[in-house]
């Protein structure tokens, strides 16, 4: 995916390498290409909008200083995702560092009555209380496989860990959703999925 | 962390078929988020100040942190501005801006020639629209690029100490860029205070340097920072050098801080 949008036929490692090279525009057309996708991936690891900008803002400004360590040894938004993600966990623990600034407890509790989300928008911020239940690994995994349709390979790449990490790390995760999540409705069946028609997570949910 | 970053197989926490109603779900809640106009603004203006700095540098990777310009630039106001106190409108001038006075010398030493010699502060009371900003942004720049107010501020101005004696007359006031919005209105309290807010910002180095930090990474040259209103509520424009041909203008309310710059409206303009 390099040739869609702005910059059409230039390809993201030659625009990257423009920009290495002094090209004063090729870093804007690239992320104008991606900003949507790295947005998408901050906004649903982060939680909030003022952080997620902030995040993908430090990112960027990071990339563009640092693309002259690019080595072409991973595609170029997988190493832009790779920034913004780090961008996203440095804010995260920063945070939690911080007492006064209050976080997304992972404690598994149930932050909404699920039976009552009805409609997209309301799924969307059901599914946002109950990622933020979840350890930030996890997190970050569901939300690159499952919610951006990356695949598990991509995703270990962005995540620099084993595709079994990252498969660890979303069944883990989606063993702790479940619970929070089985009264919306199942975008796959024709009617909703009733509480009580799943099994229970098997092993304690120990992640 | 609480998993086990090394183990290769996953452990069968779910059913195959839980497993995949759950990432159905994600799935289902998941998909494009186009960025904010606003958040992209943002990061347009952050890689607009690397492009900046890296076209002074020669360097794709400048290694030395750069001068932070208007810092500088407000000590040198604060070193020697003249504040003009006229009614409701408050109007200050720095460097260039005020024609043929000592403190045009003064502020240079103060805070550096070259960097404190564009920058104005004013609360003009100007509406900024999307529709006009070019127009109302070459108005507050002037015809020539200099500063607001210079062919209307009285000569009174230079003899004005930094307490802002308001002994401008009436045509002074007249002639002013524009009095804040509020004190059209003067007696609605409320009006005043949103209208002192966004002035208070301007002349605050307290508050406006740690906004303009946000705003530019220190990294950017301050051009005109001007109080006024943005659809009619109140805001401040902060103008950014972008090069010699155009100015990057923020449209930002009285709220902007070092944690959020709180854009209102991002446009880059022809100087």
């Amino acid at each position: 995916m390099s040739a869609d949008g702005p910059g059409n036929g230039t390809s993201d490692p030659d625009l990257l390498a423009a920009h290495v090279g002094g090209d004063p525009d090729a870093f804007g057309i690239l992320v104008q290409r991606h900003r949507d996708r790295l947005w998408a991936v901050a906004l649903r690891t982060m939680g909030d909008p003022d952080e997620a900008a902030d995040a993908v803002q430090d990112a960027l400004v990071s990339a563009y200083r640092s693309a002259g360590t690019f080595r072409g040894d991973a595609a170029v938004t997988t190493w832009l995702h790779r920034i913004v993600v780090n961008a996203c966990l440095d804010r995260i623990r920063r945070a939690k560092a911080r007492p006064t600034v209050p976080l997304p407890e992972p404690d598994g509790r149930q932050p909404a009555d699920p039976r009552d989300a009805i409609g997209a928008r309301e799924t969307a911020v059901v599914v946002g209380q109950a990622l933020a239940t979840l350890p930030e690994e996890q997190r970050l995994a569901l939300v690159l496989v499952d919610m951006q349709g990356y695949s598990v390979e991509e995703t270990a790449a962005i995540l620099d860990c084993a595709v079994g990490t990252v498969k660890s790390r979303c069944a883990r995760g989606r063993a702790k959703l479940l619970p929070l999540l089985v009264g919306l409705r199942n975008p796959d069946a024709p009617t909703g999925v009733p509480p009580g028609s799943v099994s229970k997570p098997q092993g304690g949910g120990a992640a | 962390m609480s998993d086990q970053p090394s183990d290769p197989i996953p452990e069968p926490l779910l059913s195959s078929e839980d497993d995949a109603t759950v990432s159905a779900l994600l799935r289902a809640a998941g998909g494009p988020v186009p960025m904010p106009a606003e958040v992209a603004a943002r990061i347009e203006a952050a890689l607009a100040a690397e492009s900046s700095t890296r076209v002074a540098s020669g360097s794709v990777t400048p290694l030395v942190p750069r001068q932070r310009r208007w810092t500088r630039a407000v000590l040198g106001l604060a070193a020697a501005a003249a504040v003009v106190l006229v009614g409701g409108a408050l109007v200050t001038t720095l460097g260039d801006g005020v024609s043929g006075g000592d403190d045009q010398a003064t502020s240079a030493e103060a805070g550096g020639a070259a960097d404190t010699a564009d920058l104005a502060r004013s609360a003009t009371g100007r509406d900024y629209t999307p529709a006009e900003l070019p127009e109302s942004v070459a108005s507050l720049l002037g015809d020539e690029g200099t500063p607001l107010n210079q062919p209307s501020v009285p000569s009174s101005v230079d003899s004005v100490g930094p307490q802002g004696s308001p002994e401008a007359d009436a045509e002074s006031m007249a002639e002013a860029p524009g009095a804040l919005a509020s004190t059209r209105d003067a007696e609605t309290g409320q009006d005043d205070l949103d209208a002192a807010a966004a002035t208070h910002l301007v002349l605050d180095e307290a508050r406006l340097a740690p906004c303009l930090e946000r705003l530019t990474d220190g990294r950017r040259e301050v051009v005109a920072v001007d109080a006024g209103t943005y659809e009619g509520e109140p805001a401040v424009a902060v103008v950014l050098a972008a090069g010699t041909e155009a100015v990057d203008v923020f449209i930002v309310t009285p709220a902007c801080s070092a944690d959020d710059a709180s854009i209102l409206h991002f446009e880059r303009v022809d100087r």
